[in-house]
């Protein structure tokens, strides 16, 4: 059972938003879909890179683990997103991990199609590239969050991340529609997993969020804001 | 330099599009010969086009605190300055600074997208080249820590040798354009460090040291040294 582009509702998809309708049949054609449990493993850091993903379901993390360091999350993905670009470029070994947050359908673009279609559709090429200089820039303005944020700034930041890719439960407008685990939280800010939980208290107490079990309740959107722009 | 006869064959633009273009951005850009030590662009500034460094040498700066300036990238002629503004919100999160007198072409972000758009070799490039500078930034963070001295400077070390290349292919004669207090900088160590370091280096005649010009002897065994870290996070399971 085959998805095909041409018929596909995914329209923020990159394939689908910026191929021609000739191209849509050939990427068909050439692609392979797969499904991930939760907690799944896609690439690894190391591997050889043979393709680009297509995330088509489910959510995504995406971690680097240098030698003995912390496993730090330096990307969150959904649906309709694009999954291991990081992999392109110097040596095509991915200096990344991508792991499954829950059961996620992923659809394998093989590289020399991916090419094609990118000398082929101008437009394709156009906004991968300027997706590839947003993303140079959150990296590296993640660094220098890192290198100079309080904890309470960075987990500020880190929640604003997962608003911004995750958005917020269609039916409940200021719950987080997905809220990834503490020790997840700790990663995507490069702190622990007690201070996590410090801050986090500290800013339910301060009634800027609100603690339901697992989920996070996002009250004062504009005070999260206002910490993330003091750098 | 006139982009229909432009004698910089190493330059993006001239590689990556086609002639009728190249006439089109020989129109449309403006030309600046900036001498030495001078800004081109600040941090903040807002991002109205691309810079095509024609000729000479520039660093790029990132601040990092108040007083600290950290030397992020080097650039040599024909390539592109100022691709870090590129976003949605189109300022310069650093700023570019000329080491010696310059060459600098400036083309708006309405004809470089014109560009882009119609030479798809052009887009591709850009494209390959942006994945390349997100990797190696990232790379550079997380190899960073780990890094000896030694292999820091080797790496920046090679890093110069690949944007600037030799003044003179047979000597080996690198072509530095960084004073040495920025090679440390660059490098990400203190000047005395460096110091330490090369000293080093020239005993184990990787380098040489010919009239206070460095001269590379052994360019195997410096990658040798900066790749250890490399490979060992790439082969890692």
């Amino acid at each position: 059972m085959k998805r095909k582009c041409e018929t596909c509702s995914h329209h923020n998809c990159f394939i689908n938003k910026y191929c021609s309708d000739e191209w849509k049949p050939l990427i068909t054609f050439h692609k392979t879909s797969t499904d991930y449990p939760a907690g799944a493993t896609i690439f690894s850091e190391g591997d050889p890179v043979k393709g680009i993903y297509q995330i088509y379901s489910g959510k995504i993390k995406v971690i680097t683990s240098s030698n003995g360091e912390k496993e730090r999350i330096v990307r969150l993905a959904k649906e309709e997103q694009i999954l291991g670009h990081r992999g392109l470029g110097g040596e095509m070994i991915y200096p990344v991990t991508a792991i499954t947050l829950e059961e996620s359908q992923l659809t394998f673009i093989p590289i020399d199609i991916f090419y094609n279609a990118l000398k082929a559709n101008p437009e394709l090429a156009f906004n991968m590239l300027m997706f590839y200089a947003d993303e140079l820039k959150a990296s590296e303005k993640r660094m220098k969050m890192l290198a100079s944020m309080t904890a309470k700034e960075k987990i500020a930041v880190s929640i604003m991340n997962i608003v911004n890719t995750f958005g917020f439960n269609p039916n409940d407008s200021n719950l987080l529609s997905f809220t990834p685990t503490r020790k997840d939280i700790a990663s995507i800010a490069g702190t622990t997993y007690e201070t996590v939980i410090r801050v986090l208290g500290d800013l339910e107490k301060n009634n800027i969020i609100a603690l339901e079990g697992k989920v996070i309740r996002v009250k004062d959107l504009e005070f999260l804001k206002t910490l993330c722009e003091r750098n | 330099m006139d982009c229909r006869n432009c004698p910089n064959t190493k330059c993006f633009i001239q590689k990556h599009c086609l002639s009728a273009w190249l006439e089109y951005t020989q129109h449309h850009k403006t030309s600046k010969q900036i001498s030495a030590a001078k800004t081109i662009f600040s941090e903040g500034d807002l991002v109205t086009g691309i810079h095509v460094l024609c000729s000479g040498k520039v660093k790029v700066l990132l601040k990092t605190s108040k007083e600290k300036e950290h030397i992020i990238r080097i650039a040599g002629q024909g390539q592109v300055l100022g691709h870090r503004g590129f976003s949605e919100k189109m300022v310069y999160p650093i700023s570019a600074e000329t080491l010696i007198e310059s060459e600098v072409a400036f083309i708006s972000n309405e004809d470089f997208f014109k560009l882009i758009r119609a030479n798809k070799d052009l887009s591709f490039y850009m494209m390959m080249f942006f994945a390349d500078e997100l990797l190696r930034s990232e790379q550079k963070l997380r190899v960073h820590a780990l890094k000896t001295s030694k292999e820091k400077v080797a790496s920046a070390l090679l890093m110069v040798v690949s944007t600037f290349g030799f003044k003179d292919e047979k000597t080996k004669h690198i072509d530095l354009g960084l004073s040495l207090r920025e090679l440390a900088n660059f490098a990400t160590i203190s000047y005395p460090t460096l110091l330490k370091v090369l000293d080093i280096l020239l005993e184990e005649e990787i380098i040489r040291n010919i009239d206070n010009e460095l001269c590379l002897l052994n360019e195997t065994a410096l990658i040798n040294i900066s790749t250890k870290e490399n490979l060992h996070l790439s082969h890692k399971k």
